[in-house]
């Protein structure tokens, strides 16, 4: 019999701030939190903004040792994980002991140790120092620090399915839990602003030249970002024994493959579209059930007009009624880590009845000819929200969650 | 759908060793040493490689392993709908010569010129998005990487299969090994020689369900009986017992007549072997893949899973136990079983 899956516990750390009250604040004051990046010069790219957690947001509850040796990615995960796992309703010592699985999802990684390994290797600088790089420059390695940080003695599972990645390992621990193979599941994703990146997406000429205004008839790209997003996924009746506040309910989830390009969408979003109606069939819900999409939505050309197709195309009739907005104008695609994030956003969205504003959008365009929220928009109830995600190599997920309803 | 079983119906392996299980077969039970080196490979004589030309060795070798265990299966992958066929991924490293190539026209170059076919090659799921393209696999698809990803993505590729995701599932390991990774290793470890010059290469299987091979008429290998993982520090020796006991319940309550493992180094493997066997009571023949596999990673584990594969008797019910303990302390059990009677 299949289990219902509850999230009971978030943490989040983006540009806007640390935990849900500062994201939230952030909402209602429709602030973006994009800046000129400083860690490397930015002078030739096509852009020079990204969103940047600031460094007194990380926590630094690590010994010296511990932090020398860390990548930021590593400090940035560690940071959401604490907050989600800090409600005094999560026993830490019972974690080792019940074998708790934490699922990760990130894009690159430990990419800023993996920059300072390649470039001594590059340079032949710094040969027996630079081994001590490789500890957290493979992506693997957070997931285990997190591991040992917190007794999480189960499975721990790296997902790398780019900008997919972090939903995907949300999604990967609502399937476990549902099919009864899990009960209590650490899950989110991850990633940093590094050059590696920054001069990756320049080259495929995504990155915005102005501000990232998705679905607009003017988008010109994408701004980076970092940052994390960790939660707690349970089995319904776990929850309940041990107390614990239930944000939401994984109705649905849906994940599928593109088969057509290493980076560019399927313009004719059959892999997407797919994700968002098995996500909406396993949920059992009408379109007119859902009361917010919080889109993909990157700015770029491509992933705009192919999201609204398949959200066209997969919900069919009303479902250009439904409020969409990106909420990348105002923390950047903080790549496999956002997927995990606008999933906390989600809950926000539900637990505070909020929607909040697609910034910088002003033009329509024929091709997302959806229902896009300009401003934030605070209402009665919401209950039901979708979120959706694609990565490059047409990977696609979608999750909807929905306000526990206890029969 | 739902299933009561998941069985492996093709293999596909090409590396060190050669191509094919045949090779493989072979370099283990005879010969067991390097064979060949990536330059040996012609990608054309497996398969057409007009959608590979520009792809890392990663993503050739990967394709090629998934080629052979579609044919092995006989699988007509034109009868399924393509978004009922999955593929999980397992890699340590990813494609890495890509990505060190990317690194030095960033450093020595100029960074704002950097290739955009090497950024994109670069990201651990290219592999992916390769195979699934060529193969045409549009359904749940994902890339696990780590030093235990290859049980972790049979594991879950047998979730996916059970809770009626996918009818069919590639699973599959590839890990190409370098100078960068050679060099660095040789530090981490109590003997350096050990480091072999393996490369490496892609272990594919097929997984199915039990009402699909029926329909087929079909001999599979195995059947998944049963996937653990856990994790902890191993480098603390109590913490590997306490991980170590943890994969026994697998050894004691199911009659595992045979034990395939390999590990980081063969102390340390050896010494959960003690743990399990200590508590166990009994005898059990073990294999030790080490010095065969060490260093090729998700390849390397992949192969040893294939080994495994090809000792299990199909006709009989025995029970081979696949262990795998990693570096990091993720230590995992794969329990395979001959189908006997079943199918």
């Amino acid at each position: 019999m299949l289990k219902r899956v509850v999230i009971t516990e978030a943490g989040v750390l983006t540009c806007l701030g640390r935990g849900l009250e500062k994201t939230y604040e952030a909402f209602l004051r429709e602030e973006s939190k994009l800046s000129k990046i400083v860690t490397f010069a930015t002078n030739r790219y096509a852009s020079e903004n990204g969103g940047v957690v600031e460094d007194c947001l990380i926590d630094i509850d690590l010994d010296e040792n511990e932090r020398a040796g860390l990548d930021r990615s590593s400090h940035i995960v560690y940071t959401a994980c604490k907050d989600a796992l800090s409600s005094a309703l999560v026993d830490l010592n019972q974690l080792r002991f019940s074998k708790t699985p934490v699922y990760l999802g990130t894009t690159l990684g430990g990419t800023l140790k993996g920059q300072m390994f390649h470039h001594d290797y590059v340079l032949k600088q710094n040969k027996r120092k630079r081994v001590f790089l490789l500890k957290d420059y493979l992506a693997c390695n957070q997931t285990v620090n997190l591991s040992k940080k917190f007794n999480l003695t189960g499975e721990a599972l790296l997902l790398n399915n780019a900008c997919a990645s972090g939903l995907n390992a949300i999604g990967v621990a609502f399937s476990k839990i549902r099919n009864g193979y899990e009960d209590f599941v650490v899950a989110g994703g991850y990633d940093v602003m590094s050059k590696f990146v920054y001069a990756g997406f320049n080259s495929l000429q995504l990155l915005a030249s102005g501000k990232c205004r998705p679905f607009d008839k003017n988008r010109s790209g994408l701004v980076l970002g970092e940052g994390a997003g960790v939660v707690v996924v349970e089995e319904l009746d776990h929850a309940m024994k041990r107390g614990a506040a239930i944000l939401a309910e994984i109705i649905g989830f849906g994940q599928t493959a593109d088969a057509y390009h290493l980076t560019k969408p399927d313009p004719q979003a059959i892999g997407a579209t797919e994700a968002i109606k098995t996500a909406k069939e396993m949920a059992g819900i009408a379109t007119n059930d859902i009361d917010y999409i919080n889109a993909h939505g990157t700015g770029t050309l491509a992933n705009d007009s192919m999201e609204s197709l398949a959200i066209i195309t997969a919900l069919g009739e009303g479902s250009q009624k439904i409020p969409v907005s990106s909420t990348k104008p105002m923390t950047g695609h903080m790549l496999g880590g956002t997927g995990a994030v606008e999933a906390v956003f989600s809950l926000l969205s539900i637990s505070k009845n909020i929607i909040p504003g697609n910034l910088n959008y002003e033009t329509f365009d024929a091709e997302c000819d959806l229902n896009i929220v300009r401003e934030k928009m605070e209402r009665k109830e919401i209950k039901t929200v979708m979120s959706n995600s694609f990565g490059f190599g047409g990977s696609n997920s979608s999750i909807i969650l929905r306000e526990l309803n206890e029969n | 759908m739902k299933t009561d079983g998941v069985f492996i119906t093709g293999i596909g392996c090409i590396g060190d060793f050669g191509a094919g299980k045949l090779e493989f077969k072979d370099f283990f039970d005879h010969v067991g040493r390097v064979k060949k080196k990536t330059l040996d490979f012609d990608f054309n004589d497996y398969m057409d490689t007009a959608m590979l030309r520009r792809a890392d060795e990663n993503s050739c070798f990967s394709s090629v392993a998934v080629k052979m265990a579609i044919d092995d299966a006989g699988l007509e992958m034109e009868k399924y709908a393509a978004g009922k066929i999955g593929m999980v991924m397992a890699t340590t490293h990813g494609p890495l010569a890509y990505t060190l190539e990317y690194h030095q026209e960033m450093i020595v170059g100029d960074a704002h010129m950097v290739s955009p076919l090497l950024f994109s090659n670069s990201l651990p799921n290219t592999m992916a998005s390769y195979v699934g393209k060529i193969f045409k696999i549009c359904g749940s698809t994902i890339t696990l990487t780590g030093y235990n990803a290859v049980l972790q993505a049979i594991k879950y590729g047998g979730e996916l299969i059970s809770g009626g995701v996918v009818d069919i599932c590639l699973v599959v390991g590839v890990d190409i090994y370098n100078d960068v990774l050679k060099e660095s290793y040789q530090h981490c470890v109590k003997n350096p020689e050990k480091i072999s010059d393996n490369f490496g290469g892609s272990g594919a299987i097929v997984l199915e369900t039990s009402q699909s091979i029926k329909k087929r008429e079909i001999e599979p290998y195995a059947k998944l009986l049963r996937t653990e993982i856990s994790t902890l520090n191993y480098l603390q020796l109590d913490s590997y017992k306490e991980v170590a006991m943890g994969l026994v319940n697998n050894v004691k309550d199911d009659g595992v007549e045979q034990i395939i493992t390999s590990s980081w180094d063969n102390e340390e493997c050896q010494r959960g072997m003690a743990v399990i066997l200590e508590n166990v009571k009994k005898i059990i023949p073990i294999v030790d893949c080490s010095d065969k596999f060490a260093y090729t990673f998700a390849a390397g584990e992949m192969f040893k899973v294939i080994f495994a594969l090809l000792k299990v008797p199909y006709e009989k019910q025995n029970k081979i136990l696949v262990q795998s303990v990693t570096k990091l302390g993720s230590c995992g059990s794969l329990l395979l079983g001959g189908c006997g009677s079943e199918i």
